[in-house]
């Protein structure tokens, strides 16, 4: 007798961490023994296609899975704690180390010298190593990191500009910046991956090569995509420098909010 | 190792074993084959396999079907490309008959063929909602709309 739910729990772990994130949450709905394979403990993500928040009360968050086109919704307490603590408030309570950090020359201009800094992997967000990239303070060089930053990777920050450029299309320029060498490369192309800048967090997104079609749907690799003057949010391109603005697939909702890397 | 006896070694014997399915079927395979189950390389290694073995939950269908797995993959000289297509035919069967494969080598402890199978599961499952794919399974054991609540609530995912 063919009975899916009875499969051995082995098995549907075997299963599940195959799954992206979107079809782990669904395969946890589908029945109680399902259920129990698809926890904390067993997920391990093959594609983890940045969502965007759209809405957050009290414990429970919705997020939009672009390559889903769906609405999320999860209890997520400890995005709360982190995402409403401003950056700058939570560095002052913890007195990171301050690095002191070359503003590439180009963009030593306007007020806003650099808008973004994101770490070349994603992040950690668990307490004790919380890195919040940020922005400097208008006419500051100066770029708080938290000890985490520092040790992350190879010591290699991407540093993203944004820049007037003809009219009033923003130019965004990545550099990658080495902190122990103290030297800086400009980026022109993010190759398979794109940058996602936040307020609170940016992060890199690299997309599975070997599975394009499970990740590059809803999003875009070597774009930057960030958020205006007007709240909006936008998707610069490097290949040639356009920006458009972000909507979902029927270009009927232009969303606010952050982006997130879906980790459990 | 591979069927085509070569002529630059000397003659060896294959050694074959008997499996028996649930249904009184038997089976040849070649031990080299068979040694990809894990359970059969046990039982080999503590000479249980000098008589035909008996696998009671494999019915004969299901057992033709892993004993010809084995032997495919089995075989010297199949590129890559190739032994992918062959795979993904072997699995391009109704959802019962992937449902018994996967059993099947869980139990025989066949590692590739276990990751094959799950593996057509888990893209079945890719882009549906829970509800179809309890139908798509035919699952009935679905939760109530309170319990599902209480999932969806339960849900504890952080975003780290």
């Amino acid at each position: 007798m063919t009975n899916w739910e009875e499969l051995p729990q082995e098995i549907l772990e075997l299963i599940t961490c195959r799954l992206a994130t979107e079809d782990f949450l669904d395969f946890g709905r589908v029945c109680t023994s399902w259920q129990s394979a698809a926890t904390k403990e067993t997920y391990k993500a093959k594609s983890k296609a940045p969502w965007l928040m759209t809405y957050m009360r009290k414990q429970t968050a919705e997020f939009f899975s672009p390559s889903r086109e769906r609405i999320f919704q999860l209890r997520a307490s400890r995005v709360a704690t982190i995402i409403e603590l401003p950056f700058f408030e939570r560095l002052r309570h913890k007195s990171p180390p301050t690095v002191e950090l070359d503003v590439p020359k180009k963009l030593r201009h306007g007020p806003k010298r650099i808008h973004k800094i994101a770490l070349s992997s994603s992040p950690s967000w668990s307490s004790h190593d919380f890195f919040s990239p940020g922005f400097s303070g208008s006419g500051t060089n100066r770029v708080c990191l938290s000890e985490i930053g520092r040790r992350c990777m190879d010591g290699s920050l991407l540093v993203a500009g944004k820049i007037k450029g003809e009219g009033d299309a923003p130019v965004i320029r990545v550099f990658k910046v080495n902190l122990e060498k103290r030297t800086q490369v400009e980026v022109n192309s993010l190759g398979n991956a794109s940058l996602f800048l936040n307020y609170n967090s940016s992060f890199l997104a690299e997309f599975n090569a070997e599975d394009p079609e499970s990740c590059f749907h809803g999003i875009k690799p070597n774009r930057i995509y960030f958020t205006d003057d007007m709240d909006e949010k936008k998707i610069y391109s490097m290949d040639d420098g356009t920006v458009e603005t972000y909507s979902d697939a029927a270009g009927s909702h232009r969303y606010t909010g952050e982006w997130f890397q879906p980790e459990f | 190792m591979s069927s085509s006896s070569s002529s630059s070694l000397p003659p060896c014997p294959k050694k074959m074993i008997t499996l028996k399915s649930s249904d009184g079927e038997t089976f040849q395979i070649e031990e080299t084959a068979a040694l990809q189950s894990k359970t059969l390389e046990n039982m080999i290694d503590e000479n249980c396999a000098s008589t035909p073995i008996p696998l009671r939950s494999i019915n004969g269908k299901i057992l033709a079907k892993v004993v010809e797995f084995c032997n495919k993959h089995a075989e010297v000289g199949v590129d890559a490309e190739s032994l992918h297509a062959w795979d993904a035919e072997f699995v391009n069967v109704e959802y019962t008959t992937l449902f018994d494969y996967i059993l099947a080598a869980n139990f025989l402890e066949i590692p590739t063929l276990l990751d094959l199978a799950s593996g057509v599961v888990g893209d079945m499952i890719k882009g549906k909602t829970p509800d179809e794919i309890r139908k798509m399974f035919n699952i009935n054991d679905a939760f109530s709309p309170e319990e599902e609540e209480e999932v969806r609530r339960a849900n504890q995912w952080a975003f780290e």
